[in-house]
């Protein structure tokens, strides 16, 4: 059975001016996202995954190169990618509950459907009772659920995440990181694909099933790794640990070289 | 009974130049920040006005508006609420162009990855992402539009005097008929009116304002009523279709037609300007008052720069205390925003009649602090108001204190929004500079040398005025090009603290 490709992305170029020297980001970027699939970017900073994950999701829209979905041009914005922002993004004025509803009334979804929707979800993260605070008196973890819970309420096919945990601390990290999984493996939602972008390997090791790593400055894509793993994962399986070891050494690589 | 009469129509008045000042301050504001070459164009051209002395254009606009409503009572109803207007409105122009600018950039990114439709993104980001500085520069322009009251409410045409009813018509007629009483109950009721203001609906505004900003932490501040209230108003009035047709309309790329139409306009623009300069320049020269000039302009800069410094160094104690202290910053806000509405020109002539010529001197500079204290304290705490707290609390643990931390810590720190405060001083000292140095009490007339004298002594003579005005201008301008700008973007870069 061959999966259903979700997203093309063909030769992605970019290139900033920054005080007329030409600065080169993003250099020949090519893979595909499959229906079900877990792709995690892993690359130092300065790789450009987020760029890459910027340009999908239609915040970029200078670049050259092809982003096909379904086959198509990648309409921009694309109503069925969603994302998951590193800083959580949440607007300050907003309660948890407002600032989901926020994103539904933008695609025009009436009032009742949209308190119904954004409950749901804040019950689904496990933020039920805090539906009236404003985010900043929420933990960095609870505020990455509200991040979390806002992209899903689209209802996306899929969900783009930009270092979702890196600004959270380890315990809390690990444990939204499961959450994530499990409610991915749950498949009770519309969500059929994730694209992480990371700069943690042992995370990228513990969420993907494929990894793409990338080189920074500028960014291109050094090797892919497939995790062929049973999921729940254990970081301290031999199994774990030997792909672990691949990603690090493939990043090392390219760094000696440049 | 005639007292209320009077304060309903400066109110009235007020309020109005404020909402045409709001309106402005955003349409402009966004307009600038939303392209590099507008952003040139229009910043400068902000410059400009915030820089002009508008006491020194009065004359120039009431009679554009005398002449084209041919001498109609509307037509002063007009002229002063347009002076009013351009005592508050550059203010909140430049606020909200700050704010546009340095939005942070995950605001923006969540209304394009959660595909907002243009409209949306501005009522639910742009604008209510405006509200602090809106709120914040309000308090400013009030403060403002009541310093120059009086000024605005008697208008000479010629000869003539022509007085609209109002708080400031009547201290006027109070002070000329020698009924002090009456003066202190106009003064008392512009202090009541602004406290009322305060307490009724700006303190409540800047504690929920709180609420806006970006990258704040702990318990957020509660709904108050009055925001309850206005958003009510403002929906049954359809302010918000309003707000954001402004600001879409600011925002919008111009059509050729109206790149046009713009053109022309500029090139009409620079044409009378053009002819203007060229009419002054020709003979006869009023060449008695230009030899005067360059003296005049020299002794009141400086005036104007003892009165900065003094401004500075007596609000750095109330900014100390301001330090990560907001219930200390927004009771300085209030202070500032009630004690900067009283228009102390009133006062000044019966001291310095009281004082005489001898005390004239130093009570300018007095009258140029009333005019200028308020912005440097207004915006030196709201800098202070905003200091992350890690650079106090590293001060702490290492313990730096006294001279090293004053001279290392708080005032680095603090310093773009000193500088900001200290340019807006420079500005307010300017234009009180025009009243306070030739002061007519009675029948009797005090004068210092001074640009400011040399204007009032000049008035029928339109071209002289023109000239003297003209060169205030150029030397303020330049001043904040060669010295203001540069070393407040220096600083900026070097000191910039944001988290």
């Amino acid at each position: 059975m061959t999966a259903v490709t979700l997203l093309d992305v063909k030769n992605l170029n970019l290139t900033f001016k920054e005080k007329g020297k030409e600065l080169s980001v993003l250099e020949d970027i090519s893979f595909t996202l499959d229906e079900g699939e877990f792709l995690c970017l892993v690359g130092p900073s300065g790789s450009g995954k987020s760029t890459i994950l910027r340009i999908i999701s239609g915040i970029l829209n200078e670049y050259t190169g092809e982003v096909l979905y379904k086959g198509e041009p990648n309409p921009q914005p694309n109503p069925n990618v969603s994302m998951v922002f590193q800083s959580f993004a949440l607007i300050p004025w907003l309660t948890v509950q407002e600032n989901i509803e926020l994103v539904l009334e933008a695609r025009g979804i009436a009032p009742r459907q949209r308190i119904r929707t954004a409950l749901r979800y804040i019950d689904m993260v496990g933020l039920d009772s805090f539906e009236d605070a404003y985010p900043r008196e929420l933990s960095g973890g609870m505020r990455q659920r509200v991040g979390i819970a806002r992209a899903l309420a689209v209802e996306p096919e899929i969900l783009l995440m930009d270092e979702p945990f890196s600004a959270l601390d380890v315990l809390t990290a690990a444990d939204l990181r499961e959450q994530v999984v499990n409610l991915w493996l749950e498949k009770r939602l519309p969500l059929k694909s994730v694209l992480m972008v990371t700069h943690n390997m042992e995370e990228a090791v513990f969420l993907a099933d494929r990894i793409l790593v990338l080189s920074a400055r500028p960014g291109h894509i050094i090797g892919e790794i497939s995790v062929d793993l049973p999921r729940p994962r254990d970081s301290r399986d031999k199994a774990f640990e030997e792909i672990l070891d691949k990603v690090y050494s493939m990043i090392l690589s390219s760094r000696i070289k440049s | 009974m005639q007292l209320i009469s009077a304060a309903l129509w400066s109110t009235y008045r007020i309020f109005v130049a404020y909402f045409l000042s709001l309106a402005f301050g955003i349409f402009y504001g966004v307009s600038a920040s939303s392209g590099p070459r507008r952003e040139k164009i229009m910043i400068a051209i902000l410059d400009i006005l915030q820089s002009v002395p508008i006491l020194g254009f009065f004359p120039v606009a009431i009679a554009f508006f005398v002449a084209v409503f041919r001498g109609q009572r509307i037509g002063l109803e007009l002229a002063a609420i347009f002076l009013i207007f351009t005592s508050q409105a550059w203010n909140i122009a430049f606020g909200v162009y700050e704010t546009v600018k340095t939005l942070p950039r995950e605001l923006v990114e969540v209304g394009k990855a959660f595909n907002f439709s243009k409209t949306f993104t501005i009522q639910r980001i742009y604008l209510p992402a405006m509200v602090p500085t809106i709120v914040f520069n309000s308090g400013v322009s009030m403060a403002n539009g009541w310093y120059f009251l009086m000024a605005s409410e008697i208008i000479t045409l010629g000869s003539q005097e022509v007085k609209l009813p109002g708080l400031g018509s009547s201290m006027m007629n109070y002070l000329a008929q020698g009924n002090i009483l009456g003066v202190v109950m106009c003064i008392g009721t512009i202090v009541l009116i602004n406290t009322l203001l305060q307490v009724l609906i700006f303190r409540p505004l800047v504690k929920w304002s709180e609420l806006f900003q970006y990258n704040a932490v702990g318990t957020a501040p509660e709904w108050p009523a009055v925001a309850d209230v206005l958003f009510d108003f403002g929906k049954a009035l359809k302010v918000d279709t309003v707000l954001v047709k402004l600001v879409s309309t600011g925002t919008k790329k111009l059509s050729a037609a109206a790149k046009y139409v713009f053109y022309v306009i500029g090139a009409a623009f620079v044409g009378g300007l053009g002819y203007l300069i060229f009419w002054l320049f020709s003979p006869p020269y009023p060449s008695n008052i230009l030899s005067q000039i360059p003296a005049a302009l020299t002794v009141t800069t400086m005036r104007v720069v003892a009165a900065v410094v003094i401004a500075v160094f007596l609000a750095l104690p109330f900014v100390i205390r301001s330090v990560k202290n907001t219930t200390a910053a927004q009771n300085i806000y209030s202070l500032a925003s009630i004690l900067g509405s009283i228009p102390a020109v009133v006062f000044y002539p019966p001291i310095v009649a009281l004082g005489g010529r001898a005390y004239m001197e130093p009570l300018s500079i007095l009258l140029l602090l009333t005019g200028s204290f308020w912005y440097a304290l207004f915006n030196m705490s709201k800098g202070a108001m905003l200091l992350p707290g890690v650079l106090t609390e590293m001060a702490q643990v290492f313990n730096i204190k006294g001279r090293l931390y004053y001279k290392n810590i708080l005032i680095p720190a603090i310093l773009p929004p000193l500088i900001t405060g200290a340019l807006t001083a420079w500005g307010g000292a300017w234009n009180a500079s025009i009243v306070a140095e030739h002061v007519q009490f009675g029948d009797k007339v005090y004068s210092i040398p001074g640009i400011g004298a040399l204007l009032v002594q000049s008035t029928s003579d339109t071209k002289a005025l023109l000239l003297i005005v003209l060169c205030m201008t150029a030397l303020i301008v330049l001043v904040n090009m060669l010295f203001w700008r540069p070393w407040y973007s220096k600083a900026a870069k070097k000191y910039n603290i944001t988290e």
